[in-house]
This record gives structure tokens, C-alpha cells and sequence, in this order.
């Protein structure tokens, strides 16, 4: 199997390249050192500005870049998300060099178009007032913010209506000149083409990029606040609830990442993981079940996610806090860890089956800062965790005594019951 | 990957999402891997795994490191000859079905709509009903239909095993011989047949749901997939709403702003479906403007046909999703085993590209004035409860 090489250009840029022979087809991926986190006071204006460089640099409409991307046979999304910003594509592969050509017109040369900014404003809002249909976003959505208060990451990455509204061009230009730098650029690029070629083409269509690196702001980590919180948002007329249950988590740089990683697949990410088995499983009470543990810059998050009928959402909740409880104290199961390695292990195979996710996984290491072939010894990391450390990390970072739990459904049918939840505090009831 | 040619379209009424319902009880386990053997023994070789329930196929799929072949397909083989169904797993698999379907339908606006234009379509046709199955009838599942369903259904003459990946072929043959030869042959019944009789005149139903803004689905009626008209429409589509460059999508999501997401989609069914457009209306705008748009936008491609330009675009698209989907082995299992289940035969990836690049501007004109036609579709309007 072919391995990903790493590249700096004669241009200062940043590539992990691998060929890739089987297809046609170039895929291409850009982690910019940016995201949610830079919007500061102006929530959701990194997405907003993502959206705009999709429209367009100066002397070309969006019609026409959506027409050139058609007739190369390309696909192309800008995805922010909360400490990076993505840019992924795929094209035939005869018609690289004119969409590296493109890509780079677009993300160094933005026109901004008050014109745009306006459409674009309008489209968010229009989709952000969407967005209140669906139980799930909702839930995301209104956990993160009982979880993290005015904190970064409780800020929505879209924003919300007031915050969209404030955005305006200056804010936008300030953004990219900030953020859009050489230095903060890390490409990757899996195609038939050789690599000279490819350098040669990314150099010539990146060489307007200014020089230079800039780093997220830095982020307060939180503690745990004591006692258990319930928010309800209120939907009326729902037969079930959105349910989320969890606490603050860990930061990427833990020193006992791994052995959450491990932790949580043992706990919530197989079907025969307690959380499923117990929940789905042995009760039928929820279709899906899993956990999420989340890595940040910052302390991030531990969830449950689940998504039982109104009468049994504080039992389900009830049921999720004693197994929380339970791991915390014990850790997993000898059983259920070796089960998870195992998974962990095997199913590796399968995120470096093909070029594309290969490069993707080297150019991940590079943006965080690990060597190119990091992805090489996960193997070895995986094998390397004692249940011992599992629980130990788990102790550390996670309190279920401070539990934010969320519910999205009909507060008639969930207040009270919640309230008699044993170590819940409070229960606040909000409008979606 | 196994494939099971048996969907929700052969279900009969009273017994909808049976399909689906027993394509959660292949899960359940059989006298030699007891409840949860099967998902641990997969998971233990870190194999991803799931299952998948439309209108003409069941399929169900594993993923995994080729070593591993051999223990896939003899619990493969296991649980399609000996499948155990206790009254327990039934009742609480029930549950889990019951929480999917308020999930996935009752308690979404857009969910519940798609349920209300198929039903709208489809009178007689098993297209008609929902994959997950009406409600009432899912409480009513139990042991006797569920054997009976198997008994009719799982049959090896229904039923298509996809292997793909850095194989030797004949030794992956001796194994699934080793494994699956124990099978009888079995006659292979016809399947229900209820033809959908031709709808004469526009049907229309407007309703009120918990939603934020208007919605407007539209489904016209479409040929199968089978039907070399069915490539030619899937062109017509992508040139109306295929992407950002798609006149329709421009048109509604960008230029005018009346809609915040707008997609069209053709069914990719054994028998004649719907092409389906589907619009989120901006708050304050009304369906009722858009589907002026739509009708226009329509008419005009009927009219006139696509430029050339346009065309070319459309096709370029094509190949980009059909060369994308092919990246992975998964990818291409899925591929061999819809084709095998549903065309008859596997295509080869260049017949599938050449397939796209052969339909001309006269053939998507001609496909627009015989599918996209008022009398032929059905509009379901969705409008946003009082607050």
C-alpha cells in the first residue's frame, strides 16, 4: 500500500500528496486555520464568509463559478466547522489543473459583494428559522449552550438571527485577512497526476495567498459546576423527546486521549456497548443510541444521545446518568474494553482503504501538529490502554454529579418527572 | 453484502414494513450465536456492519479486513438458515421500530410529508405505503406473520451474495460453497403484482404540520429503472435541480429567494416511481408562487430542450457521482448487488458512464414533455401550523 508523502512547495505551501491510480478523479481537502472560534462577538460570520467565497472573486458571478465548477466535473463544499475551517473537492481528473486554478481565485481573490453578503444573510436566516423543525438539530443546538453557557463552544457555528444580522463586510474582510494565510493552510491532494505537477499548479494558483501563520484564539477551559441541570425546550405535540445527557469533557492534548477514545467506544459506540444494550437493546426504548465524546482545543464534551417516548425520557435519562456513574467508578468491562480495541483495531482497515481518506488522515496529523506517519502508530496506541487508565481518565474529566441533561419535547409530559431525578437542581423550560 | 430481492412494495395491506421489521430480526440471532452474538463476533474484527430496507430490496452489509472472509460468511450463512425469533426480541424489537418511526416520520415535518406524496401517488401499488410500515400495523407484528413472511421470501432464489474486495476468486467461491451449499433450491415464487393504474389528473392535498415555513412536494410520475428513459429523466432532472448549477435550484434558492433548500430526485425502482422535487419555502413565501416557477421552468425545457452547454455540465456531473461512488469496495458491492437485484445483471462502470453520455438534448426534451406533465403528478402543500 502507497503512503501519503508529505510536501512544502517552492511556494510555502503545505501538501501531503499520494497518487492514487485506481480512478479518474483528483480529491482534494484544505484544513484553514479558522472556524467558530474566530467569530469572537459576531456568531456565525466564519460561515458566512465561507458561504461568500463561494460566490465568487472579483470579476467572476456565482452563476458563472457554479457552471465552471459543473463543466470541469467538479464538486466543491466549504464546511466550518468549530476549529478548523474544510474545503473538500473532487473533479475528473483531466480537469485538475483548471479547478486548483479556480479553488485558489476563489479563496485569495473573495470579491465580498455587498450584493452577496445580503443574499447569503437572508438564506442563513431562512435556514436558521428551518432549523427550529428539526428535534435533533434543536437538541444539538440547546445542549451545547446549557453545556457551555457564553463560552466559544456554546456558540452555535451558524449563529442565530441576531448575531447574523450584525455581520457586516468589514467583519468578513477583517476574518480573512486574518486567518487566510500560508502558514495557516494544510492541503491534500489524492489523484493520478504526478506531484511535480500538481506542486506546480497549486503554487501558480495559491501564489496570492499572503505569507504568514495566525493562531485560533486561545480558549478558557471549564470546570464542572455542581449539580445536575435540566433544560427543556419545549415542542408541543411531540410523541417522543430528543435527549441528550453529558458533561464536560477533555482537550485534544490530554495526555490520556487515547484512553477515552477507547473508553467511550467501550461505553456507547458499538451496538454491543452497554449504552446500546441496555437502552435499545434490553428496553427498546430508543431506536438509536450512542455516545459522543468530543476532543477540543479546550475541554470539550461527553454525550449520550438518545431519543425516547415523552413518559420514559427521565427514566432513559435516569437509566444513562447510573451507567455514567458506573463507568466513572469502575471503568469499562474487561469484556467490553477488549471488545472495543478489537473493533478499534480492526475496523482500521477500512479509514485507509482508499488514497483520499489516507491523505486525509496524514493531513489531520499535520494540522494538529504530529508527525506525517502519526496515523502509523494508532495501532499500537489502541493496544496500549489498561482499563486502569480508562477509568482513571474517566474520573478525571468526567463528573456525572454536574450532568447537563436536555430534552427537546412537550414540557407538560417531562417536567416533573425530571425534577424528581435524583441530584437535579434545577429545571428550566425554553422556547426553541 | 447479501441482497434480498423483497421490499415494502411486496407487503401486503395490514402488514406494512414487515420488510423492514424482519430485516431488524436478522439481527437477533440463531441457536448457535444467542442474542448479540452476531453483532459482538462482527464488531470483535472490527467490521462495519448494517442493513438497509427500500421498496424492492433488503440489503444487508458487512465491511472488514479480507483475512476475515471466512467467520463473515459462516455467521452470514447462520443467520439466513437459522434464524431464532422469540417472542421477546419480537416485542422489544417492536419498540425500537415504533421509536424509529416516531423518530424519522411522525415527528418530522419532512418525514410525515414524503409519507403523505407517496401515499397521494400510489392508490393501489405497494409504492404506496412507507418502507417503515403504517403504525397500527407495526403494533400487530408477531411470530406467525413474521415466519410466514421469511418462509415466503428468504428463499435462495431471491436472494444475491456480493463479494468484493482483494480476493481470490476461487477460493472465495469454495467458501461460500462450504458455507451456503447446504441450501435447497427453491422455486422461486412471482412477486405481488398490484400495477398502479395511469393517473389521468393532478392530485392534491394541503396540510397543516409543526413547521417553520411552507413546503411543496411534487411527484411525478416516472418510469422504472429498468427503462432507458429512466437515465435520460435523471438527466433532465440534474439540468432542473442538479446542484447549484440546476436552472430550477438557481432559480428558486438563489436568484428569487423564495426557497431555502430545493433537490429533485428520481427513485431508482424496479417499477415505475416518481421523480421528486421537494422545496423548503422561505418564511412569508408561498408554495403556491413556486410551483408557478417550477411549471414554468418545466415547460420550458419541454419547449426548448437543454443548451448544449448545459447538457455537456449535466453529464459531467454524472460521471463525477458514478466515478465518486466507485472509490471504495463498499461502494462497488453496492453497485453489483442493486444491479443484480433490481436491473437483472451487473453493469460495468463504463457502461454506466456511456449510458449517461449517450442521451441527447432531443431525448431530455422528449423525456420532459412525457414525465413532466400536471396531469401525471401528485402536490402535496405543506403549511405551517397557527402559532
Amino acid at each position: 500500500m502507497s503512503r501519503p508523502v508529505e510536501i512544502t512547495t517552492p511556494g510555502g505551501l503545505s501538501l501531503v500528496y499520494e497518487q492514487a491510480r485506481a480512478l479518474p478523479l483528483t480529491d482534494f481537502v484544505l484544513v484553514w486555520r479558522s472556524g467558530a472560534v474566530a467569530d469572537g462577538e459576531h456568531a456565525g460570520a466564519t460561515r458566512l464568509l465561507a458561504r461568500l467565497l463561494r460566490r465568487g472573486p472579483r470579476g467572476l458571478t456565482p452563476a458563472r463559478v457554479d457552471e465552471t465548477l459543473s463543466s470541469l466535473g467538479a464538486r466543491l463544499s466549504i464546511v466550518t466547522a468549530r476549529e478548523s475551517v474544510r474545503v473538500y473537492g473532487s473533479v475528473l481528473a483531466r480537469n485538475t489543473g483548471a479547478f486548483l486554478s479556480l479553488l485558489g481565485r476563489l479563496l485569495c481573490e473573495p470579491a465580498l459583494r455587498a450584493k452577496d453578503l445580503a443574499r447569503e444573510r437572508r438564506r442563513i436566516l431562512g435556514e436558521l428559522s428551518e432549523e427550529r423543525e428539526d428535534d435533533g438539530t434543536l437538541a444539538e443546538r440547546h445542549h451545547r449552550a446549557h453545556m457551555f453557557g457564553t463560552h466559544a463552544y456554546g456558540r452555535p457555528i451558524g449563529g442565530h438571527e441576531k448575531s447574523v444580522r450584525g455581520v457586516r463586510r468589514e467583519t468578513l474582510q477583517t476574518l480573512h485577512a486574518r486567518h487566510y494565510r500560508k502558514g495557516n493552510l494544510f492541503f491534500g491532494i489524492s489523484s493520478p497526476h504526478p506531484s511535480a505537477e500538481l506542486v506546480a499548479q497549486l503554487d501558480d494558483a495559491f501564489a496570492g495567498a499572503p505569507s504568514g501563520k495566525r493562531a485560533l484564539p486561545r480558549l478558557q477551559s471549564l470546570r464542572h459546576r455542581p449539580g445536575r441541570r435540566v433544560r427543556i425546550v419545549q415542542r408541543s405535540g411531540r410523541n417522543q423527546c430528543q435527549l441528550a445527557v453529558g458533561t464536560l469533557g477533555a482537550a485534544k492534548g490530554d495526555p490520556a486521549r487515547t484512553a477515552l477514545i477507547v473508553g467511550d467506544y467501550a461505553f456507547g459506540g458499538l451496538f454491543s456497548s452497554p449504552l446500546v444494550q441496555e437502552v435499545r437493546g434490553a428496553r427498546g426504548w430508543s431506536y438509536s443510541a450512542q455516545s459522543v465524546l468530543r476532543l477540543g482545543q479546550a475541554r470539550e464534551s461527553w454525550t449520550f444521545w438518545t431519543h425516547p417516548q415523552a413518559d420514559r425520557a427521565a427514566a432513559c435519562a435516569a437509566l444513562e446518568l447510573e451507567l455514567m456513574e458506573r463507568l466513572v467508578a469502575c471503568g469499562p468491562s474487561a469484556e467490553d474494553l477488549q471488545l472495543a480495541k478489537r473493533y478499534l483495531i480492526g475496523s482500521r482497515a477500512l479509514d485507509i482503504d482508499t488514497a483520499a481518506r489516507r491523505t486525509e488522515l496524514a493531513l489531520e496529523a499535520r494540522y494538529e501538529g504530529k508527525p506525517l506517519d502519526w496515523p502509523h502508530g494508532y495501532e499500537g496506541r489502541i493496544r496500549g490502554v489498561k482499563r486502569k487508565a480508562i477509568q482513571e481518565a474517566f474520573e478525571r474529566c468526567i463528573d456525572p454529579a454536574a450532568a447537563r441533561i436536555t430534552a427537546v419535547g412537550d414540557a407538560k409530559l417531562l417536567a416533573q418527572a425530571f425534577e424528581k431525578l435524583p441530584g437535579v437542581t434545577h429545571v428550566e423550560v425554553v422556547q426553541p | 453484502q447479501s441482497w434480498v430481492g423483497v421490499g415494502s412494495r411486496d407487503e401486503e395491506p395490514g402488514r406494512t414494513g414487515l420488510a423492514h421489521f424482519f430485516e431488524h430480526l436478522m439481527f437477533v440471532g440463531t441457536e448457535r450465536f444467542p442474542p448479540g452474538e452476531f453483532d459482538r463476533e462482527l464488531e470483535a474484527i472490527g467490521a462495519e456492519f448494517n442493513a438497509a430496507t427500500w421498496t424492492d430490496w433488503t440489503q444487508y452489509y458487512a465491511t472488514f479486513r479480507s483475512k476475515e472472509l471466512e467467520r463473515v460468511l459462516e455467521l452470514e450463512a447462520d443467520r439466513f438458515a437459522n434464524l431464532a425469533l422469540g417472542e421477546a426480541q419480537i416485542a422489544s424489537e417492536r419498540e425500537v421500530v415504533i421509536s424509529e418511526r416516531r423518530d424519522r416520520v411522525d415527528d418530522d415535518v419532512n418525514g410525515k410529508a414524503g409519507e403523505l406524496l407517496f401515499r397521494l401517488a400510489f392508490r393501489k401499488h405497494g409504492y404506496g405505503h412507507p418502507t417503515i410500515g403504517w403504525m397500527k400495523d407495526i403494533r400487530r407484528y408477531d411470530r406467525t406473520g413474521c415466519r410466514a413472511f421469511a418462509k415466503r421470501h428468504y428463499r435462495p432464489g431471491r436472494a444475491a451474495l456480493v463479494v468484493a474486495g482483494k480476493l481470490d476468486a476461487q477460493h472465495t467461491l469454495e467458501l461460500v460453497q462450504a458455507h451456503y451449499g447446504g441450501l435447497t433450491r427453491a422455486r422461486k415464487r412471482p412477486r405481488l403484482r398490484r400495477p398502479e393504474p395511469a393517473q389521468r389528473r393532478e392530485r392534491r392535498v394541503t396540510t397543516t404540520l409543526p413547521a417553520e415555513a411552507e413546503k411543496l412536494l411534487i411527484g411525478y410520475k416516472a418510469p422504472a429503472i429498468t427503462e432507458r428513459d429512466w437515465r435520460v429523466l435523471a438527466v433532465a432532472g440534474d439540468l432542473l435541480l442538479g446542484g447549484r448549477s440546476g436552472s430550477l435550484y438557481r432559480e428558486l434558492v438563489l436568484d428569487a429567494e423564495l426557497a431555502t433548500s430545493a433537490y429533485g430526485s428520481l427513485t431508482p425502482f424496479e417499477q415505475p416511481g416518481l421523480y421528486e422535487v421537494g422545496l423548503s419555502m422561505r418564511p412569508g413565501q408561498s408554495a403556491e408562487t413556486a410551483l408557478g416557477r417550477v411549471d414554468a421552468a418545466m415547460a420550458r425545457l419541454a419547449d426548448h430542450g437543454p443548451s448544449q452547454d448545459a447538457l455537456e455540465r449535466a453529464k459531467a456531473r454524472s460521471e463525477l457521482a458514478l466515478l465518486s461512488s466507485a472509490g471504495g469496495v463498499s461502494g462497488r458491492a453496492e453497485q453489483v448487488g442493486f444491479d443484480v437485484t433490481v436491473l437483472g445483471q451487473p453493469l460495468s462502470l463504463d457502461a454506466r458512464i456511456d449510458a449517461y453520455r449517450s442521451v441527447s438534448a432531443t431525448d431530455v426534451q422528449r423525456a420532459a414533455r412525457a414525465y413532466f406533465r400536471a396531469s401525471g403528478r401528485s402536490v402535496v402543500v405543506v403549511k405551517p401550523e397557527p402559532s
